[in-house]
């Protein structure tokens, strides 16, 4: 078990460098010169070739690649070039509190609503709480985000001032209901879905037929021996989910105002700012790495035939 | 009249008295009956084997007792009277008895245990609900019945999960689980099917091991008369959602009176004698479940049917022996041959 979490976590590393490898050649072969933009359309070509060798950019690939991997080990994500004096590290740092509440908002979100719709619905197929999930799926997952996030404004935010209009202020919380449930309505549409197959299969299992041979009540056959078959495929999704979330939800904060990773990675991209691209990609990117990982840990919890496959 | 019924089964001790029990899975094309008017009882105590073939109902039967009909099926006719006081089973009443009083194990022990929750929870959980019993004396009783079903390491086993077990190992977990609350009536649904045989015949001493020590009643469901004539004192023989035979196990063995006894009877290979060339089977096969049948269901492979065996349905009725039923319009005629001089 240690062996294999090891051998996991060594897995995870390898990737990440992976990761940081591509990220590196895709920000080498950008096809415009880094340098004239830090430099600008008015610059001289001595002016550029001069701030190109301060970047270190007329340096073999070689070079270049070994300083980079020095930087990220140390936690160096460079300089933005766009915002001049500003580091990537720090900005990304400073964006991650709004993506991180909005995305765990997200998933709570999906949790709340997705997983008791589905034990519902599961409970009294073809119920009118059956065909109202059914419906209420078949919305939530074709309602485009961007559409539904601009009615949730108009609606809650312009024509009734429950919550704010958009941006960011005290409490967060508040400013991040609407988004958050933006974000997370697709998932739980989804997840909604799959819990109620997943729970209908169960119900149908040997195990749950001798549990009530055995004059369990409805309650302890439901929590005990129904929602752990049934969360395993829903923890899988939500970690991924959250890895994702967590690497920037680029509609949904542009739509609220929110200045989270994801509108300052679509903002680094449209002033070709590469340290700065390639910092949000590598945060990403390894948000989601960490979160397969916790996936496959919190796994072998849940399952114990999980756990002994992996003792092999 | 159901109530005289209960009246007399509680005289005769009896444990559980199914009456005039139909079982139906309403469809458009029928009335959807698969279990169809059967009366029986068990003792306390008592050995009692249901036997029939695959849809003939044995399975059902049990489910309708412990008030666990998958749906749409329902019971359309007829009652069931369970426990020492014979209340009126309801899925209601099954609360105050279900898992208590009459307890039940099923057919296939890999899969009757959940995978994902430990041995030792799953045997607590009956006597914490049940007996209201506090943790540790639910872990204390837990082991004592893991020891009494031959569990070798019982303690151990409790932090166990299912999967690290065999299958013979799991189907004492699951009697385990059955008797731990001491069960008046154990109904047991082919509970060695799945087993090799030399399991099989440990876990049925098992079984009559721990009925006698509980002094349960066991009905047992199986397709193998083998098993069954072994195990039981009692033989309720179903066809095709009937009781076709009931009588002691010996005088069902040795001068069976249904012309499917018979066949069950012929078809089970002799270990003392030379074996035929091809075993013996019944030719043809039951009426499809639901559908319904007007006179005997069996008469269309019958060797002795007759006219009215197509026509009027047989009651179960006696012949000479009070305790040995029959529903068959020929047996004990001119033409019945008897079994004895075969």
């Amino acid at each position: 078990m240690t062996a294999w979490l090891l051998r996991r976590f060594l897995q995870m590393l390898l990737v990440i460098f992976g990761v940081v490898t591509l990220a590196f050649v895709f920000a080498y072969i950008v096809p415009a010169n880094p340098a004239r933009m830090v430099a600008g359309p008015q610059a001289s070509p001595a002016a550029v070739a001069s701030i190109a060798h301060q970047l270190g950019l007329d340096r073999s690939v070689w070079s270049q690649y070994v300083s980079f991997l020095g930087r990220i080990l140390h936690g160096n994500l460079g300089v933005s070039f766009a915002l001049q004096g500003r580091t990537v590290a720090g900005e990304i740092w400073l964006a991650l509190p709004y993506t991180a509440v909005l995305a765990f908002g997200g998933i709570l979100w999906e949790i709340v609503i997705g997983i008791p719709a589905g034990i519902i619905a599961a409970y009294r197929p073809r119920s009118v709480v059956d065909r109202f999930a059914t419906f209420g799926a078949l919305l939530g997952l074709s309602a485009p985000p961007f559409w539904l996030g601009l009615m949730l404004i108009y609606f809650l935010a312009y024509k009734v001032s429950w919550f704010p209009l958009n941006g960011v202020g005290h409490p967060l919380i508040w400013y991040m209901i609407l988004p958050s449930f933006t974000l997370g309505v697709g998932g739980a549409a989804f997840y909604s879905r799959m819990v109620r197959t997943t729970v209908r299969q169960v119900l149908r299992s040997p195990f749950i037929e001798f549990a009530r041979l055995k004059g369990m009540p409805e309650r302890t056959i439901l929590f005990r021996h129904v929602l752990r078959h049934a969360l395993t495929p829903v923890v899988t999704m939500l970690g991924m989910d959250l890895g994702y979330f967590l690497g920037g939800v680029l509609i949904i904060e542009s739509i609220f105002g929110i200045p989270g990773v994801g509108q300052l990675a679509y903002s680094s991209i449209s002033t070709l700012d590469v340290p700065m691209i390639t910092g949000t990609v590598l945060v990403a990117a390894v948000f989601m790495v960490f979160m397969s990982f916790v996936v496959d840990v919190a796994y072998t919890f849940i399952d114990p035939r999980v756990r002994l496959n992996v003792g092999k | 009249m159901p109530t005289d019924h209960v009246e007399l089964a509680l005289l005769n001790d009896a444990v559980v008295v199914v009456d005039n029990l139909s079982v139906a899975f309403p469809s458009r094309s029928g009335s959807g009956e698969v279990i169809r008017s059967i009366s029986f009882s068990v003792k306390a105590g008592q050995r009692v084997g249901l036997v029939g073939e695959s849809g003939s109902g044995k399975s059902l039967t049990a489910r309708a007792i412990m008030q666990l009909i998958p749906a749409p099926g329902k019971i359309s006719a007829g009652e069931i009277h369970v426990g020492d006081d014979l209340t009126l089973a309801t899925v209601a009443s099954a609360k105050k008895w279900r898992g208590t009083s009459v307890a039940m194990i099923t057919q296939d022990p890999l899969s009757s245990l959940n995978p994902l929750v430990r041995i030792g929870v799953q045997i607590c959980e009956m006597l914490r609900h049940h007996r209201n019993a506090s943790r540790a004396d639910a872990r204390r009783r837990a082991v004592e019945l893991l020891n009494a079903v031959g569990i070798p390491n019982p303690k151990r086993t409790m932090r166990q999960f299912p999967s690290v077990l065999s299958g013979g190992m799991r189907q004492r977990v699951a009697l385990a689980i059955a008797i731990s609350c001491n069960p008046r009536l154990l109904i047991a649904d082919e509970p060695t099917t799945a087993l090799d045989v030399t399991i099989q015949a440990q876990v049925l001493d098992l079984l009559e091991k721990m009925s006698q020590e509980h002094n349960s009643a066991v009905l047992l469901i199986s397709h193998d008369l083998g098993v069954v004539a072994n195990f039981c004192e009692e033989i309720l023989v179903m066809y095709s959602g009937k009781i076709v035979e009931s009588g002691p196990t010996q005088d069902i063995l040795d001068g069976p009176l249904h012309p499917y006894t018979r066949a069950l009877l012929t078809s089970v290979p002799s270990m003392t004698e030379e074996l035929p060339a091809r075993l013996s089977s019944i030719a043809g096969s039951p009426p499809a479940g639901g559908v319904d049948v007007v006179g005997c269901a069996f008469a269309p492979r019958c060797s002795l049917a007759q006219a009215i065996c197509s026509e009027i349905n047989p009651e179960l009725r006696q012949l000479d022996d009070p305790f040995h039923d029959v529903a068959c319009h020929a047996a004990g005629d001119a033409l019945w041959p008897s079994v004895r001089s075969q």
